[in-house]
């Protein structure tokens, strides 16, 4: 190994990936069908979750016009 | 001994409350990568030494991840440890495991741990943020304007977190039911969002 390729090494290099897919992420984990049920319920309550509180940031900023 | 999966991901990180943003982070990025994180948190008892068991799940992947962020009191040997343990893997098998080192501040690890210098850790600055950026620095990504896409399915994957843990009334994230449940959550997000296949 050159002295730059070494130093390139140590430097943690980029790190190319195989990808997995989702089933494989999955079964590597034995994750049941209810689990992913639950899951799924949760993603989509954190969406409007995350929603309202957008809403409700924006309410909370004055607009421009009224800024001035 | 497993076979290494090469998309499989040992994870070494502080298990205590302020981590918890940037555990879900660490995960969900991973899973957003098409990677498998594993920790700990999966090793049960079974009366052989969870040592042992620890060595194995470490062993059955093909790189490790290792923070060590936390160096206040009480002190923790347990991330140290472990990193030790992944860098004699490594060292037996240099081409077969790779291990990445995280931390919060920049140049701290050459007083605290002064055996791995010339290495450059990852830095973090303790931030969701700077976790994201941290993995995008390490690894290659085919996904189009992956650190906004990664940002923002990461604060969603944060969000569902937050309600699974008020759900269980959890007092930790850190427990194996919770893991299995986030890792499902991160990759419905993923895939959701086009990061991984099906």
């Amino acid at each position: 190994m050159t002295k730059a390729a070494a130093k390139a090494s140590r430097k943690n290099a980029k790190i190319r990936l195989t990808k997995a897919t989702a089933s494989e992420i999955l079964a590597a984990h034995k994750i049941t069908p209810a689990e992913i049920r639950h899951a799924k319920r949760l993603i989509e309550e954190a969406e409007r979750s995350l929603r309202r509180s957008s809403r409700s940031t924006k309410r909370a900023l004055p607009s421009r016009a009224t800024a001035k | 001994v497993a076979v290494p999966d090469e998309k499989a991901v040992f994870l070494n990180v502080p298990f205590d409350p302020s981590y918890e943003p940037l555990f879900v982070t660490l995960v969900g990025v991973l899973v957003f990568l098409g990677q498998d994180p594993h920790c700990v948190l999966e090793v049960r008892e079974k009366g052989d030494g969870r040592l042992i068991r620890i060595v194995e799940l470490m062993r059955s992947c093909r790189m490790s991840i290792h923070d060590l962020s936390r160096t206040g009191t009480p002190v923790r040997f347990n991330m140290p440890y472990e990193l030790g343990l992944a860098s004699a893997h490594k060292i037996a098998d240099p081409g077969a495991y790779e291990v990445l080192v995280l931390e919060s501040r920049p140049y701290r690890i050459d007083k605290t741990l002064s055996d791995y210098k010339g290495r450059d850790p990852l830095i973090h600055h303790g931030t969701c943020e700077g976790m994201l950026a941290c993995l995008l620095d390490a690894y290659v990504t085919g996904v189009p304007d992956a650190a906004k896409e990664f940002r923002s399915a990461a604060r969603l994957l944060r969000r569902s977190a937050a309600l699974l843990k008020r759900e269980m009334k959890a007092t930790s994230l850190f427990r194996p039911a919770l893991f299995r449940l986030l890792l499902s959550s991160a990759t419905g997000i993923g895939n959701m969002r086009g990061f991984i296949q099906r």
